[in-house]
């Protein structure tokens, strides 16, 4: 990509996919999924898991299609060079404009925890972070992902069982109460959380070689449907789902809910650090890759002079992206999965109808 | 800001001067000057673009369609 070999292995790539998305996904996209499906929410998640797999098959067959090269030189191939480096920009742009939209939504989250912190001070500690790491290379990143996603799983588990004692699962039923359509809106807006897929065209040359690309997307989309089953159906089953659509962050008010054996609580710290070390991780990555789509538009070898100046614009147009915090909310409800899905979907599914089209006239 | 910015050039610059990386360097002045104005938009409260305007502008009316309120 930027002369650089980087080498991770297919079990890396995915974990790689799934802390962003996760990140996102809990910070973010639960409270959405409430507001249109409320406790329909985990039909919405298994309809989601199938659009968004169908989205990353593209993307993993798109790779295969094309060993080692990224998402940008095989818009090149494709394409032409102008074309291919007008592609390379807008995926670029994306991943920045994404990063901003994340680092954001952090930061707004973190103004609860310290609101006498000015939100620019929270987003640069993050963004600097995440620049300090991306230097290090995609190996570096990988490694201490090996490490943080682990960690986050078993603390999120551990958390939602100790709260397991004052979940009431009729909470969730009768089921379709208000039919289908909030819930197809519902697995709709959670395409959102798959903006990331675009960041397997940068990374996941190891997804796309070796054996069959379905059973490794399926993987992927299972563990992806268990991290989120909790989230979308515990506060339901807690407070209740007419309480739980007014909540901002469901999963952080059920992890705040938590007292266990009148010794363990207060736990609202764990949901803190599992939501920065998994926006962290995504920050880190979001930026690795535009820097290095920008170090190859510019056919550089080396991107590390680019991050920073890089991540200062992600941390401008981070405070650029949203007058308040509802017009985040609303956005990342309607606009973003659209641009998600036509970023992250559409645009490589063309690119893979090309390329099969290109093989079917070669015979 | 400035201070921030100037610790930011002396990091990188001196390392892309000696190794002679022009191209590089070219790229890095771009990234810069473009930070450092979104930067001082910020400060001096400019009426910058949102970028969301823009993405929610072109999406809104297929969200509405699809029922994405």
């Amino acid at each position: 990509m930027s002369g650089q070999k980087t080498q991770i292995n297919v079990r890396q790539a995915a974990m790689l996919l799934i802390t962003p998305v996760t990140a996102t996904g809990h910070l973010l996209f639960v409270r959405i999924v409430y507001r249109y499906a409320g406790k329909d929410g985990w039909i919405s998640l298994l309809l989601a898991l199938v659009l968004g797999g169908a989205g990353l098959w593209v993307m993993v067959r798109l790779l295969r299609r094309h060993p080692g090269k990224n998402l940008l030189q095989i818009g090149e191939d494709l394409f032409g060079a102008t074309l291919g480096r007008a592609l390379g920009l807008l995926f670029v742009c994306f991943l920045l404009y994404i990063g901003a939209v994340l680092l954001r939504s952090f930061g707004d989250f973190m103004r609860l925890v310290m609101p006498a912190t000015p939100i620019v001070v929270l987003m640069g500690v993050l963004i600097g972070l995440a620049a300090r790491t991306c230097r290090k290379g995609l190996e570096v990143i990988a490694r201490a992902n090996d490490i943080l996603l682990p960690l986050l799983i078993v603390t999120g588990a551990t958390l939602s069982m100790l709260v397991s004692k004052d979940k009431e699962p009729r909470h969730l039923l009768p089921i379709l109460e208000n039919g289908w359509r909030p819930v197809w809106a519902g697995a709709l807006s959670l395409q959102g959380l798959f903006a990331e897929t675009v960041l397997l065209g940068f990374f996941g040359h190891a997804l796309g070689s070796g054996r069959r690309t379905l059973p490794r997307v399926l993987w992927i989309m299972a563990i992806l449907g268990v991290m989120f089953l909790g989230p979308v159906t515990g506060p339901t089953t807690l407070f209740g789902p007419a309480s739980v659509r007014a909540m901002v962050y469901p999963t952080w008010e059920e992890v705040k809910h938590i007292q266990f054996a009148d010794m363990i609580g207060n736990l609202d710290v764990m949901g803190v650090l599992l939501w920065t070390l998994g926006s962290s991780v995504q920050a880190t990555l979001l930026l690795w890759g535009a820097s290095n789509g920008t170090a190859w538009l510019i056919r550089s070898g080396d991107y590390r002079p680019l991050v920073t100046p890089l991540a200062i614009i992600v941390l401008a147009l981070a405070v650029l992206v949203s007058d308040h915090g509802g017009e985040l909310t609303r956005f990342l409800g309607a606009g973003y999965p659209l641009l998600s899905i036509t970023v992250g979907v559409l645009l490589p599914l063309v690119m893979l109808v090309w390329t099969e089209i290109r093989l079917l006239r070669r015979g | 800001m400035l201070l921030g910015f100037v610790a930011v050039i002396l990091l990188e610059v001196p390392a892309l001067v000696i190794a002679g990386r022009r191209r590089e360097l070219r790229a890095f002045w771009v990234l810069l000057a473009l930070s450092f104005l979104f930067s001082l938009g910020m400060v001096q409260r400019w009426p910058l673009p949102n970028p969301t305007h823009l993405i929610e502008a072109i999406f809104q009316p297929v969200a509405d369609v699809l029922g994405l309120k």
